[in-house]
């Protein structure tokens, strides 16, 4: 794979998650990780992924969505991935640790996520069922 | 010639160590004697305060990318056994001792200190309940305890759980309690008596963790890094053997990997592998002591009889991981300030498995946050709401079942070599735990059953019951002295010589048992 593809698989997946463009340190440890996770797939496998990272559908709903179905565990997995890697940096603490405490807030938190991953799993289902009909 | 050989470096070693020792007996411990060779950075101060002024892939991740086994599917679910500091523990385990496994995950260590340097230091007396199968008594263990805990300092209280957990008047003051583990102690207090009829009763764990200053070393200081490095507030073996061997009471041979052992009527010869200098030679004692560990023991005693056939018994605790919700403390800011282990016990006498249960209640602050995600139900970007919201307001219990509750996992040995484990897993149906969740409630606990997940077997990294010992022994059992059946100077150290394995973390006996066996081959040596 060239760097220019690994780019741009990263750059999707995190800007997905995060909502900003991937620090060069991330995109450096990504690339380690995505081709040894590569190698424990099939082509089959690995293209079905592909056709996703090439495509500018939601990858957040395809992601839980097809996490719900198992059917695309790589996508998944390289989620995780990144999620791991971006918990390292300092200037991402923020997206993980709660500092200032407010029940009010962080239920409000909680219920706004779970009624966008209830968009996001409808939205996901109905673009993997467009996208085996294509 | 050696008077006494230890095989191995771990807490059962360690302890017969001690005492051969503390009664004027200069043994030879041998060893492959891994020691931690990483270069990741060791943080002095808070993790939390670390991770927002560094980088912390080398602390976390590593250049290996060790702490990414949860992507990888391997080792998942030992977070500690990941960290970058931590993968000596099990360096090379795989190539020196390869294990073929159908429904085991087995962990092994050739580490200086063994599987000690990573463990939970959860140390608890066995009292007559759980000797119930063995043939020696809580008596017999109990001067061990005494001597182990004046060596550890072991921290705990006088609670509602002494009554499981034996004599508190040696303990130094248990460590404290983080807000959620105090709220949930606090309403303990006050549901008590329900509780107590349910049989379930809550307290203060035993640890090997400092709470107050001993022999120069510091106690706790709650930064959330246990999970990252050894601490020198967390006993480990490697405490104790570092000062027998500084004072020249302890002789200590590493790169030495056992293979098998035969004996006349007056010695024994240890046949080893030399693995610095790849050669073969043989140690020769007069009594041997082997502590490598439940599988490794086996697999030497098996080796050294040549048997591919006999599939020996191994005992393992069944666990439950049950993650639990203190919805009052939804929003809360993440106590960066805890002792990121086991932090409460609880106690169940359950009635349908007829036996006492052991819950470990600790807190989830020292693991990384992506640690979680994968078994967070949201979408990837609602999972960092549960990260920042909802994790500062859970704790994880693991519930430990007696080994007894289902068939044991079988372990034989291969002629290539090899070990071959094959566990039997039985599913712990929820509706038998289902009586534990409304007691769990009263204390402010929530959990939902699609939550709750046993592990694998193995993943207790509780082994035992290999060579049992018993009254009246047969072949690949051993006698109450630990001396193995069949053979004069051969004694089982370590928790292969296990009669039974209760559902209370077995280190603490282990170590016991093994000063009262190392006190037998004393005897056994005066009477020459």
């Amino acid at each position: 794979m060239d760097k220019k593809e690994l780019e741009k698989e990263a750059e999707r997946i995190y800007s997905a998650i995060f909502r900003r463009n991937i620090p060069p340190t991330i995109l450096e440890r990504f690339s380690i990780v995505s081709q040894h996770l590569n190698n424990t797939y099939s082509d089959e496998e690995l293209n079905r992924y592909y056709q996703v990272i090439e495509s500018s559908d939601d990858l957040l709903a395809i992601e839980v969505a097809s996490r719900y179905l198992g059917n695309l565990e790589l996508l998944s997995k390289k989620f995780l991935a990144v999620i791991y890697l971006s918990e390292t940096l300092p200037e991402n603490q923020w997206f993980f640790i709660n500092e200032r405490s407010n029940f009010i807030i962080g239920f409000t938190n909680l219920m706004w996520g779970t009624i966008e991953t209830i968009y996001r799993v409808i939205k996901g289902l109905w673009l993997l069922r467009i996208r085996e009909h294509v | 010639m050696y008077e006494v050989i230890i095989v191995g470096s771990g807490a059962a070693g360690t302890a017969a160590a001690l005492e051969l020792v503390q009664n004027g007996i200069k043994p030879l411990m041998i060893d492959v004697g891994i020691t931690n060779k990483n270069q990741a950075p060791r943080v002095k101060g808070n993790l939390y305060d670390y991770r927002k002024q560094h980088d912390s892939f080398e602390l976390q991740i590593g250049d290996r990318f060790s702490g990414l086994a949860n992507v990888f599917n391997e080792m998942e679910g030992i977070a500690k056994l990941n960290a970058p500091n931590m993968g000596f523990v099990t360096q090379s385990s795989k190539t020196l001792s390869p294990i073929e496994e159908k429904n085991f995950h087995a962990v092994q260590s050739f580490a200086f200190g063994g599987l000690g340097n990573a463990w939970g230091a959860g140390l608890y007396p066995f009292v007559d309940y759980d000797l119930t199968d063995f043939p020696i008594t809580s008596e017999d263990l109990s001067p061990y305890f005494e001597k182990l805990t004046r060596e550890i300092g072991i921290s705990g209280a006088d609670d509602d759980l002494t009554v499981f957990f034996g004599d508190p008047s040696s303990l130094s003051p248990p460590l404290s309690l983080s807000y959620n583990m105090s709220k949930v102690l606090e309403r303990y207090q006050h549901q008590k008596r329900g509780l107590n009829r349910n049989g379930v009763y809550v307290g203060r764990p035993r640890l090997g963790v400092l709470s107050i200053a001993k022999d120069g070393i510091q106690p706790c200081d709650y930064n959330n890094l246990e999970f990252w490095q050894d601490l020198p507030y967390i006993y480990s073996p490697v405490r104790t053997l570092k000062k027998l061997i500084a004072t020249r009471k302890l002789g200590y041979e590493s790169n030495i990997f056992v293979k098998s052992l035969s004996e006349t009527s007056e010695e024994v010869e240890v046949q080893v592998a030399d693995i610095q200098n790849d050669t073969v030679r043989s140690f020769f004692c007069k009594k041997l002591l082997l502590a490598a560990g439940a599988i490794n023991t086996s697999k030497i005693v098996l080796q050294s009889r040549r048997d591919y056939k006999t599939r020996l018994p191994l005992l393992e605790n069944p666990v439950i991981q049950i993650p639990l919700i203190l919805p009052s403390s939804i929003g809360r800011k993440l106590d960066i300030h805890a002792f990121g282990l086991v932090q409460l016990n609880l106690i169940w006498e359950s009635q349908f498995f007829n036996s006492i249960i052991q819950g470990s209640i600790m807190e989830l602050t020292s693991p990384m946050r992506a640690e979680f995600f994968k078994n967070m139900p949201l979408s990837a970007k609602a999972n960092l709401r549960l990260s920042r919201y909802l994790l500062p307001a859970m704790v994880l219990m693991q519930l430990f079942f007696p080994s007894k509750i289902h068939e044991p996992s079988c372990i034989s040995l291969g002629e290539s070599g090899s070990l071959f484990i094959e566990g039997k897993s039985s599913k712990i149906q929820f509706k038998n735990i289902s009586n534990l969740l409304s007691p769990l409630r009263l204390i402010g606990l929530w959990t939902h059953p699609s939550l709750i997940r046993q592990s694998i077997m193995g993943h207790a990294i509780h082994y035992a019951g290999t060579l049992p010992m018993k009254r009246s022994p047969k072949l690949y059992q051993c006698y109450p002295s630990g001396r193995l059946f069949g053979t004069r100077h051969v004694y089982i150290a370590d928790s292969a010589s296990f009669s039974d394995l209760p559902a209370k973390n077995m280190s603490f006996g282990m170590m016991a048992n093994a000063m009262r066996i190392a006190s037998c081959v004393l005897d056994e040596l005066k009477m020459k």
